[in-house]
C-alpha cells in the first residue's frame, strides 16, 4: 500500500474508533441550525396594529381591509388620536397607522426593539402602498427576493458560514498537535514521509465527513427552514466544498502551530468565533461596521463566503457573479496550506 | 568501518546544558550502551542522532551520513524506538505494524524474516488494541515497528524502562540475535546490570562521557569489584 493511502486509513480508523466524537460532529451543525433557524428570528410573525382615522374613504377603507386580511397583522381596531401615545406604550399594539384629512397616511411605531420595528415599518408601508394606482403616497418600496423578511434568509447562510468553519476547524485543530502530545510524531518525524502527505492525510477523511455534514445542512435549511436553493444546485455545492477545504486548512494550521491541543481548541473555538460571529456579515452588515472593522472583514472567510451564497441561495444567480469570492476563497485556501505545510515542523524544535 | 561518529556534540535547552562535548564511535554491528543516570543527555543525545534535535555545537555523522545536512537520506536507513511508548493505542498491534511498514514503503510480509523473532510473540494478540497491551508486549510492537523497514542504525531509548524482568531478559536476547544481523545497535539504559550485555558501554553523567570500553574493562581499570561500583567510583572521581 502507498504511504499516502495507508496514512489516510491511519486516520479513517482514528475518527471510526471515536464514536463518541464522531457523533459530535455530525449532530452539532444540526443542532447549531435548529437553535439558529428557530430559535433566533427578527422576522416579522405578527405585528400588532391599530389604526387612528377622521373620515372614511374608499382609499381608508380600502387600505383597512388590507391590513384586516394580512396574516402577518393582528388588525387592533380603530382608536382615537388621543391614544396612540398610550396605545404603544401599553403594548397592546407595536405600530399604529394614522389617516390624515389631507389623505396622507403616516405609520408611528414603537421602536423600543429597533430591529422588530425597522422591519415591521418597511413591511407596513408595503402593505399600505401595495395598490399603487390608487395610492395616495407616492412611495414604492419593493422587497425583492424576501417580501416577508424572513429571517432564515438571512441567517441560514451566515449559520452555515459559521457552522462549517467551526466544525471543520474544531475537527482538523487537534489532528497534528495530537501526535505531538502522544508522542507518535517523534516516530513518525524519523521517517521519510513528508510534511505535505501528513497535512493532505489528515485533512481526507474530514472532508468526508464535513460533506455528510454538508448534506444534512442543506436539507434542514431547505425543508425545515425553508430557505430556498433558488441557484444552480452544482453552483452551491462548489462553493460550499471549497469553503469546506479552507476551513479544514485552517485548521490544521491552528494544529501546526499549537503546541497543546487544549490551545489548539481554544484559538478555533474562542479566537476566531467571536470575529467570524460579528465581522462575517452574519450578525451586522458589512456595510454598517465602521471602517476600521470593514477592513478587517476583508480577511474573514466567512464574510466571502456569506456573500456568495446569498447570491447563489437567495437570488439565484451562478458562476459568474461568485467569480470573484470563489477566487477569493481558493487563494485563502491555498495560502493556508501552504502555509501549515511551511510551519509542519521537521524536527521537534 | 564507523557507523556513528559524534564528535564535541554538545546541546543546550537556554540555560541547560543537556550534552557538553560528547565524542565517541561506534563500529559497524556493535551493540553499544549508553549507561547514565535519569537527566544525563542519554535522550538528547539519542533525538540528535535520530535527526530530531539539532545540536548547538559540534557534529555527528550516522552512516557517513551528517545528521543535520543529510536528514532526509539518513531518516530512512535508522530505527528508532522512544523512550515513551509512541505508537497508535487505537490502532491494533497488526495495524500499527503495517502503518510504519508502508511509512518506509514496505510490507510487513518483506520485512518479516528481520522482525519475525519478536513480531512472533506478540502475533496471537495481533487484532487488539496497542494501547490494551502489557508492557513488555508494548516495547516488542515497539521495536517490531522500529525494525519493520530493515535499518542500518538501531536507535532504542531505555526501551527496558518499566518492563518485567523476564521481559527485560528476552528484549536483551533479542538485541543480540539482531546484532548478529549485521545491525548497529545503540542502546540506553539506566540499569547497570544492563551494561554487561553490551559490547562496549559509554558512561554518561551531566552531559559528559566518564569513559568508554568493555564493561569488563572499566571494571578491571578502576578497580572494583562489579559494574555498579565502578560507575559509582567515576562519578564521584567527575566531581
Amino acid at each position: 500500500m502507498n504511504v499516502f493511502a495507508s496514512f489516510v486509513r491511519k486516520e479513517c480508523i482514528h475518527i471510526l474508533r471515536d464514536p463518541r466524537t464522531m457523533l459530535i460532529v455530525l449532530l452539532m451543525p444540526v443542532v447549531l441550525m435548529m437553535l439558529f433557524g428557530f430559535a433566533i428570528s427578527t422576522e416579522i410573525k405578527n405585528i400588532n396594529v391599530a389604526a387612528v382615522a377622521s373620515r372614511y374613504t374608499t382609499d381608508v377603507r380600502r387600505d383597512l381591509t388590507a391590513l384586516e386580511h394580512n396574516p402577518y397583522v393582528t388588525f387592533k381596531g380603530m382608536i382615537r388620536e388621543g391614544e396612540v401615545d398610550a396605545a404603544l406604550r401599553s403594548g397592546r399594539c407595536s405600530a399604529v397607522v394614522l389617516f390624515g384629512r389631507d389623505g396622507k397616511r403616516h405609520i408611528v411605531l414603537d421602536a423600543s426593539n429597533s430591529s422588530l420595528s425597522a422591519s415591521a415599518a418597511i413591511y407596513l408601508r408595503s402593505i399600505l402602498t401595495a395598490d399603487a394606482s390608487a395610492s395616495a403616497l407616492p412611495v414604492t418600496t419593493y422587497m425583492r427576493h424576501n417580501p416577508q423578511l424572513k429571517s432564515a434568509y438571512n441567517f441560514v447562510p451566515g449559520v452555515m458560514g459559521l457552522i462549517f468553519i467551526l466544525i471543520c476547524a474544531l475537527m482538523t485543530c487537534v489532528s497534528v498537535v495530537r501526535e505531538k502530545e502522544s508522542g507518535t510524531m517523534e516516530v513518525l518525524l524519523v521517517s521519510p514521509v513528508r510534511p505535505v502527505y501528513v497535512v493532505l492525510a489528515k485533512m481526507i477523511p474530514y472532508l468526508v465527513l464535513s460533506l455528510f455534514n454538508l448534506a444534512t445542512i442543506l436539507l434542514l435549511s431547505h425543508y425545515v427552514l425553508e430557505m430556498p436553493v433558488a441557484g444552480n444546485l452544482s453552483v452551491l455545492l462548489i462553493l460550499c466544498t471549497l469553503y469546506i477545504v479552507l476551513s479544514l486548512f485552517l485548521g490544521l494550521f491552528v494544529s501546526t502551530l499549537a503546541q497543546s491541543q487544549m490551545v489548539a481548541l481554544l484559538i478555533c473555538a474562542m479566537v476566531m468565533l467571536v470575529p467570524m460571529m460579528m465581522l462575517s456579515g452574519m450578525m451586522f452588515p458589512v456595510e454598517n461596521l465602521p471602517p476600521v472593522l470593514k477592513q478587517l472583514t476583508f480577511i474573514v472567510p466567512a464574510r466571502w463566503f456569506n456573500d456568495a451564497i446569498r447570491k447563489v441561495m437567495v437570488e439565484g444567480l451562478g458562476f459568474a457573479a461568485i467569480w470573484k469570492e470563489l477566487s477569493i476563497l481558493f487563494a485563502m485556501a491555498l495560502a493556508l496550506f501552504v502555509a501549515s505545510i511551511k510551519k509542519f515542523k521537521d524536527r521537534l524544535e | 568501518m564507523t557507523a556513528i561518529e559524534v564528535s564535541n556534540l554538545s546541546k543546550s535547552y537556554g540555560d541547560v546544558q543537556a550534552l557538553r562535548g560528547v565524542s565517541f564511535a561506534v563500529q559497524e554491528g556493535e551493540l553499544f550502551g549508553l549507561i547514565g543516570p535519569d537527566g544525563a543527555g542519554k535522550t538528547t543525545l539519542f533525538r540528535i542522532l535520530t535527526t530530531l534535535l539539532l545540536p548547538s555545537s559540534g557534529s555527528a555523522t550516522v552512516e557517513s551520513l551528517d545528521v543535520v545536512a543529510d536528514y532526509r537520506r539518513l531518516r530512512t536507513l535508522v530505527g528508532y524506538m522512544p523512550g515513551r511508548f509512541s505508537l497508535y493505542p487505537d490502532l491494533t498491534v497488526e495495524e500499527n505494524l503495517q502503518f510504519f511498514a508502508s511509512l518506509f514503503g514496505t510490507t510487513i510480509r518483506e520485512g518479516y524474516d528481520l522482525v519475525a523473532p519478536v513480531y512472533s510473540q506478540i502475533e496471537p494478540f495481533r487484532h487488539r488494541k496497542a494501547g490494551k497491551l502489557s508492557g513488555g508486549m508494548k516495547q516488542k510492537l515497539a521495536l517490531s515497528c522500529a525494525l519493520i523497514h530493515k535499518p542500518r542504525v538501531l536507535f532504542l531509548d531505555e526501551p527496558t524502562t518499566g518492563v518485567d524482568v523476564v521481559s527485560r531478559i528476552e528484549f536483551w536476547d533479542m538485541l543480540q540475535s539482531l546484532r548478529q544481523q549485521g545491525i548497529t545497535i545503540l542502546v540506553s539504559t539506566p540499569y547497570m546490570d544492563e551494561a554487561q550485555r553490551c559490547g562496549r558501554v559509554a558512561l554518561i553523567c551531566d552531559g559528559r562521557l566518564l569513559d568508554i570500553d568493555t564493561p569488563e574493562q572499566i571494571v578491571l581499570r578502576t578497580g572494583q569489584s562489579t559494574f555498579e561500583e565502578a560507575f559509582i567510583h567515576l562519578m564521584s572521581q567527575q566531581q
